[in-house]
């Protein structure tokens, strides 16, 4: 190396620098390209899950929700511009990790389905949480809900009672945030109506 | 006559994964299906073709102080690119592959062919290394896959074949050793592989001894 | 003169044995007859078939490598029966016989030919097929209640009760209602095939240690570990009872005897073993406490295993002909040496 020549400080800075900026560029135009495809396949997997646990024209975010407990975020859906039902982003820890699923219930409260949109659950047991006959047993029901063991209704999955315990509490946790949301927004709209309907009763 | 001596080199005599022993972990991690094993091995070769075709030209260029910072740039570049057109075009395979797209960064494959060939090698040859050698992981990525994705799911072509892509059921469900599926499966299996490939070059090696001899 | 006596010379003091691997081996196989006749008492003709064809497996893919690979052929000094045996014991009696026989094959062939046949294998292959076992998630948790079987030739698992171990209740720290302690020291539990029965466990290892095949070294201090941390801290009951809850049920007996005293995969120097002891122990009780799984002693062993190359460099035996005084002087020399470049160095700064 004794007769490579010599590079300074300055030469050195300037040949990193012009290659993070040539890449930079680079990226910057794939980028550019991909976006909305991107953005597109994401939409409509999200969109999928939603569809999965309750069917509805379109969805709409909650806009001040705050993440409480396990769920992270919560959606009206809509359909005939009617509000229909709800769906709750909620992520219980499991055994390899957390859960993420989505569950959808309608106005009363009432399970319409969940789904799990990726898990690192043991496969063969605690994957096997993503099968229709564990996840059908939660459609239907509704109020807080536990492992038959635990003398509830929900059957656990065979070996892997951790994941089971963890889905059902996942429900649990989803399904009360809508029931404080149903109440809440009952509450705010009988509000303005309580008077008239006061009236009519008494007047019956 | 060239072409077909790197090919062998990539594939059997310095392999990538079984004579030199580099991007196990990617190996490891994500050979449980055949569509991942392609998938993942496309993806690879393409990078590595590109980063060395471009670490080729740059030889000159970059000053032997900042070359690893330089390759680095260069490779991880081509990766995000590699990465957003999967998730763009791919979505699947994209969700499938996971962390491990742009864990490729740090593949040992791709900085260890840059810096022992393509930084002293001309274009068309790194563009030949970065081929043959990608074709070598590939194939080991291949066989792995099949390999664990038969005994331990019972399944062949997982993500391509079969019903919604689930593969094509060999051995019934309940049979096939789960473990093989899980990491564990994979050390067993490469681990079989690599002692295979020994064998196998030693009793040609013997063979050709024995030759001379005579 | 034939090969064997060819390259039995070594150094002094020579004292002729005519204990061989093949004696040894039929001593473990007769130690470990009593826990199969209880086996085939509690589960019914079905664990005796399930260990004969464990053990004609073994033998078989034994034969079958050996042969394969044009080696001398091992299967006449019984190892391979007596790794058929246990791997047998350490399953569920309703363990399909098919899955045993996969597991046959991955403990005679992956986890002791191809590291080099008898004696090279670095964990015990019927352990490490046991581990290898959990592929099958449903049928390596599926226990049988003892007596559930309609006839004793049924074969069929139709109409078996299953239950959970005792091990199970007890991770969260009540002691089972459905047996008492004494049906667990007989073996009247749900369990592994060949674990249940502490009682006869016990009479084998007796048997191995009057036989010399084993010093009670590494059983002792394996079981004395469990039992101290055990009274230590109880679960919801009084402490002694407890602590004889724990050494009885799971694979403690079954692993501490006839598995951690492997010759080939435990230490061969007296301190080293102790220590090899304790570490199964603790381990056991760490799972057994804080693990995913109810029982832990297999995996202790297995971990262990793979420390014993590092405990017996690290713990050796003296030379012979060396007084504890001489290695006291000794230690202290190097301990003042150590003292005088230290200082210089320090000087020298």
């Amino acid at each position: 190396m004794s007769n490579a020549k010599k590079t300074g400080p300055v030469k050195l800075a300037v040949t990193l620098v012009i290659i993070c900026a040539a890449v930079s560029l680079v990226l910057g135009l794939v980028n550019h390209i991909t976006e909305d495809s991107i953005e597109a396949s994401r939409a409509a997997r999200t969109a999928d899950a939603m569809a999965e646990v309750f069917e509805a024209e379109y969805y709409e975010p909650v806009e001040d929700f705050r993440p409480d407990g396990t769920v992270k975020a919560l959606y009206r859906a809509y359909s005939g511009g009617v509000l229909r039902g709800w769906i709750a982003e909620t992520s219980p820890s499991g055994f390899g990790g957390v859960i993420d699923m989505v569950v959808g219930a309608d106005g009363e409260g009432t399970v319409t389905g969940v789904s799990i949109v990726s898990m690192s659950e043991t496969s063969g047991l605690g994957a096997n949480a993503r099968k229709e006959s564990f996840r059908s047993q939660f459609v239907g029901k509704s109020g807080p809900l536990a492992l038959r063991k635990k003398g509830g209704e929900i059957d656990a999955l065979t070996g892997a009672t951790v994941t089971s315990t963890a889905v059902t509490s996942g429900v649990n946790d989803a399904l009360r945030v809508i029931g404080e949301y149903i109440g809440r927004e009952a509450n705010a709209e009988e509000e303005p109506r309580t008077s008239p309907d006061a009236v009519s009763s008494a007047t019956d | 006559m060239n072409f077909k001596k790197h090919l062998r080199d990539g594939l059997i005599d310095n392999n990538p994964v079984l004579i030199q022993l580099l991007g196990m972990c990617s190996t490891l991690a994500i050979s449980t299906s055949l569509f991942n094993g392609i998938g993942m091995g496309v993806s690879v070769t393409v990078i590595l073709i590109c980063s060395n075709v471009v670490i080729s030209l740059l030889r000159k260029f970059i000053p032997a102080k900042i070359r690893i910072a330089g390759y680095i740039v260069v490779i991880a570049g081509f990766v995000t690119v590699v990465d957003l057109l999967l998730q763009a075009y791919l979505p699947a395979l994209s969700a499938s592959l996971g962390v491990f797209i742009p864990l490729i960064v740090v593949n040992c494959i791709i900085l260890a062919r840059a810096e022992a060939f393509a930084s002293k090698h001309s274009v068309a040859a790194s563009a030949l290394d970065g081929l043959t050698q990608g074709i070598g992981y590939t194939a080991v990525l291949i066989v792995i896959s099949v390999v664990r994705e038969l005994l331990g799911n019972g399944t062949f072509g997982g993500g391509i074949l079969g019903p919604d892509g689930a593969g094509i059921r060999i051995i019934p469900e309940g049979y096939p050793a789960l473990l093989i599926i899980l990491p564990f499966g994979g050390f067993i299996t490469l681990g079989l592989l690599i002692a295979l490939i020994q064998r196998l070059s030693r009793r040609s090696a013997e063979k050709a001894e024995t030759e001379e001899a005579a | 003169m034939d090969k064997e006596s060819m390259f039995s010379i070594s150094t002094s003091p020579h004292i002729r044995s005519r204990e061989d691997t093949r004696s040894i081996m039929l001593d473990v196989i007769i130690a470990l007859i009593p826990a199969l006749a209880v086996a085939a008492y509690m589960f019914g003709f079905r664990a005796i078939l399930m260990t004969a064809v464990s053990v004609c497996a073994c033998v078989f893919f034994e034969w079958g490598w050996r042969r394969l690979m044009k080696k001398s052929n091992t299967v006449g000094d019984l190892s391979a029966v007596v790794t058929g045996m246990l791997l047998a014991y350490c399953l569920p009696p309703t363990m399909p016989v098919w899955a045993v026989v996969i597991g046959d094959l991955f403990a005679i062939v992956l986890v002791k030919q191809l590291f080099g046949g008898i004696g090279k294998n670095f964990v015990n292959p019927a352990l490490a097929a046991r581990a290898f076992m959990a592929s099958w998630p449903v049928a390596i948790t599926t226990w049988e209640q003892p007596f559930s079987y309609k006839g004793f030739f049924s074969l069929s698992s139709a109409d078996i009760i299953t239950s959970a171990t005792p091990l199970a209740s007890m991770k969260s720290g009540a002691l089972p209602e459905t047996s008492t302690l004494l049906q667990v020291f007989i073996g009247q539990t749900p369990g592994s095939l060949g674990e249940v029965s502490a009682f006869a466990l016990l009479l084998g290892g007796i048997y191995l240690v009057v036989r010399r095949v084993i010093t009670p070294r590494i059983p002792l201090s394996f079981m004395l570990t469990v039992a101290a941390l055990s009274l230590l801290f109880p679960g919801d009951c009084g402490r002694i009872e407890w602590t004889l809850w724990q050494l009885c049920s799971g694979g403690l007996m079954l692993g501490a005897i006839f598995m951690a005293t492997d010759y080939a995969t435990s230490p061969v120097n007296p301190r080293a073993q102790t220590v090899y002891g304790i570490g199964c122990g603790l381990l056991t009780v760490f799972i057994r406490r804080f693990g995913s799984y109810a029982e832990g002693v297999s995996f202790s062993i297995l971990i262990m295993n793979t420390a014993v190359w590092l405990l017996d460099r690290a713990l050796p035996s003296p030379r012979f002909g060396v007084t504890a005084e001489m290695r006291r002087s000794a230690r202290r020399e190097a301990r003042a040496a150590k003292r005088g470049t230290a200082s210089e160095e320090v000087e020298a700064k």
